[in-house]
C-alpha cells in the first residue's frame, strides 16, 4: 500500500492534502480522484456555485505526480429535459 | 448490545456500494429495530474489534411483557433511532459536506459523552474516511478534503485515532446541530408525567 495525497487546486491556490490515503496502486488513486472530483463538483452545484477550474492533483508519497482530475471532466451533469 | 467497540447499521446496493444508516457505540442495542420483525432488512457490523452481548429476542419480549416500564424504555430507544434516521436524511439531502461531517461529529461527541466515554473534549473515534463517506454519501477524497477544512478552521483536532472538539459552540454552528433529536434530556420515559403528578 502506498500513501497518495489529493491536493486541491482552487482559485489559483494549491491546497495541500496533509492526511492522504493508503491505496494499493496509482490506478486506485486515479479512481478515487475521479469519484472525489464528481462528489465535490456535485457539492458546488448544491451550493449554487459554478465550477471555476478546480482540479484534484494526485501525488504519491515521494511527491511524484500521478494524475490531475479537473472537476469539469468528472462532472456528470444529469438533466431531466 | 455493544459492550466495547464501534458498530454500524448498513445496506448494500446490487453493485456493492454501501450506505451506513447509523453508528453504534457501547451501551447501544442496535438490533431493537428487528425485535418484532421476523426478517431483518439490513445488516449490522462492527467497525473495529468489539465486544458484543447477544440477547435472544424472545427474552427481551418476555421482559417487556413482564415489566412494561422496561418495554417503554426500549420503545423510546427505537423512537430515538428513528429520530436519528430522520436527522441523517435531512443532512444527506440538504446539508453541505462541511455541515454533514460537522453534524456527525457533534452527534457522536454527545452520544459518547452521554455514556461517559469522552475524555475532556475528546473521544476515541475508530472510523475511517471511507466509512464517514459511506455514512454521509460522500466520496472518500471529498471526506478527506472536508476534514482538512474542519481542521483548518480549528473545529476539530484529529490525533492518533481520537477526535477533540476545541470549540463546541463553533462546531455546533458549523454542523447546524440541534441536539433535540437525541432526546438526552429528560431521559426517563414518562418523567414529564411524574413531575405533573408531583405538582
Amino acid at each position: 500500500m502506498t500513501r497518495y495525497y489529493f491536493h486541491l487546486f482552487e482559485d489559483g491556490n494549491l491546497d495541500l492534502d496533509e492526511i492522504g490515503m493508503l491505496l494499493p496502486d496509482a490506478s486506485a488513486a486515479h479512481r478515487e480522484a475521479v469519484k472525489g472530483a464528481q462528489s465535490m463538483a456535485t457539492e458546488e452545484r448544491r451550493c449554487h456555485r459554478e465550477l471555476r477550474g478546480q482540479s484534484l492533483v494526485i501525488v504519491d508519497e515521494h511527491g511524484a505526480h500521478i494524475v490531475t482530475v479537473p472537476f469539469q471532466m468528472a462532472d456528470g451533469r444529469v438533466t431531466l429535459h | 448490545m455493544i459492550l466495547e467497540g464501534f458498530a454500524c447499521r448498513y445496506g448494500m446496493t446490487p453493485n456493492g456500494k454501501r450506505q451506513i444508516f447509523s453508528f453504534h457505540i457501547p451501551g447501544d442495542i442496535p438490533d431493537m429495530q428487528s425485535i418484532h420483525l421476523s426478517v431483518m432488512d439490513h445488516t449490522l457490523g462492527t467497525i473495529c474489534a468489539s465486544k458484543v452481548a447477544f440477547i435472544p429476542h424472545e427474552t427481551v419480549r418476555a421482559l417487556c411483557r413482564r415489566w412494561p416500564r422496561i418495554g417503554d424504555v426500549f420503545w423510546r430507544d427505537t423512537l430515538i433511532d428513528a429520530a436519528v434516521f430522520r436527522t441523517w436524511m435531512m443532512g444527506i439531502g440538504r446539508r453541505s459536506a462541511f455541515a454533514r461531517i460537522a453534524h456527525l461529529f457533534c452527534e457522536l461527541y454527545l452520544r459518547f459523552k452521554a455514556v461517559g466515554l469522552t475524555n475532556g473534549a475528546g473521544f476515541n473515534l475508530p472510523i475511517t474516511q471511507a466509512e464517514i463517506g459511506d455514512a454521509l454519501g460522500l466520496s472518500t477524497v471529498h471526506v478527506n478534503r472536508t476534514l482538512q477544512e474542519l481542521r483548518g478552521e480549528n473545529l476539530i483536532v484529529l490525533r492518533g485515532g481520537s477526535l477533540t472538539v476545541p470549540d463546541w459552540e463553533a462546531l455546533k454552528q458549523a454542523g447546524e446541530f440541534d441536539p433535540t433529536y437525541l432526546h438526552l434530556q429528560n431521559r426517563e420515559a414518562g418523567a414529564g408525567q411524574s413531575q405533573l403528578t408531583a405538582v
